[in-house]
């Protein structure tokens, strides 16, 4: 499925990887859960509604795919840790350790992104199709700025807007290592065009990309970066999925 | 309001947010993330539930509880001494 993805440039290069979890029938997922550590396994059977379990197995089966084309490393062999915040992370094997990763998932659509060791990288692909509270959510998270531009959209811009804001800040948390406890509010995104992106936060380089990889989903990559990375994005199959 | 009824408060609001919850208890052990809530469906949740309860308190005060029973007696210590 074609995407619209930022101009490769000099810089780190990033893997994007999708998987249309309506295409995973049960014996893959089966498979797919097979595949997974033993603590995974528990974590999957500790959900309490099955679309969430389908796609917690399927996110992390994602992510051992992804991790293995980089590394000489057999899917069900990864070990992750999670900083304090939850954020995961490679905890073996060694070498492979600085692999930086992140994973998000939503109605309809399971995404990961592999950056270059050391480079935090965060994603966050969200369905516009569902109804929200948006002015609630903005008042929560966005900044005046931001709150001021959604007031003066209404419909479709207004929804197009707040999934393009919500999805680049979420994106940018979990790069930070995060997640939503981080003050976003104080951050503003303008968005410039179809795909641009200006952040106010200057301290620290930080490249974004904006994509739309189906009709219904909206997407975001945040990388800490000095220029926009190359980026790759492949649709993996579901029979493509770590096995054992 | 006590404990018991500010989750009665944080059930139906969970189950506005995610209609897939309906058929769930839905216990005062669950957390969230159990019961597959992303992170736009938890902050949709804490923001309908603040609004139920007229109470106006920074978001990140609201990621400490894992479960919905610790959530609900957050919220009533908030409202205690509001």
């Amino acid at each position: 499925m074609p995407v619209p993805v930022s101009p490769a440039s000099s810089g780190s290069r990033l893997e994007l990887w999708l998987l249309d979890p309506q295409g995973v029938d049960e014996a893959q997922l089966r498979a797919c859960e097979a595949a997974l550590a033993a603590d995974e396994q528990q974590r999957a059977q500790r959900f309490l509604v099955e679309s969430a379990r389908r796609q917690f197995v399927m996110a992390r089966a994602l992510l051992r795919h992804a991790l293995s084309r980089q590394a000489q490393v057999a899917p069900r062999d990864w070990i992750f840790g999670a900083n304090p915040f939850g954020k995961p992370h490679v905890a073996h094997p060694e070498h492979a350790r600085l692999l930086s990763f992140n994973v998000s998932h939503t109605h309809g659509l399971v995404a990961c992104v592999v950056a270059p060791p050391g480079v935090e990288v965060g994603i966050d692909v969200e369905c516009r199709a569902r109804e929200l509270d948006f002015p609630g959510l903005a008042e929560q998270l966005f900044s005046a700025q931001e709150r001021t531009r959604l007031a003066q959209l209404e419909g479709e811009s207004a929804r197009e807007y707040f999934f393009a804001i919500w999805t680049l800040k979420e994106a940018y948390t979990k790069a930070r290592g995060t997640g939503l406890r981080y003050p976003v509010e104080s951050v503003t995104f303008e968005l410039d065009g179809a795909s641009g992106v200006r952040c106010s936060d200057r301290a620290t380089p930080w490249q974004f990309l904006r994509l739309r990889p189906t009709a219904m989903h909206t997407m975001a990559v945040a990388v800490q970066a000095t220029h926009p990375p190359e980026c790759s994005l492949t649709w993996v199959s579901p029979d493509g999925l770590p096995r054992v | 309001m006590n404990a018991d009824a500010i989750l009665a408060v944080i059930r139906r609001c969970a189950r506005d947010v995610m209609p897939q919850l309906e058929q769930c208890e839905l216990g005062a052990d669950d957390s969230l993330q159990a019961l597959g809530a992303t992170s736009m469906d938890r902050m949709e949740i804490v923001v309908s539930v603040l609004e139920a309860l007229a109470l106006d308190i920074p978001r990140v005060e609201t990621f400490g509880p894992r479960t919905l029973g610790e959530l609900a007696a957050l919220l009533h210590e908030k409202l205690r001494f509001r």
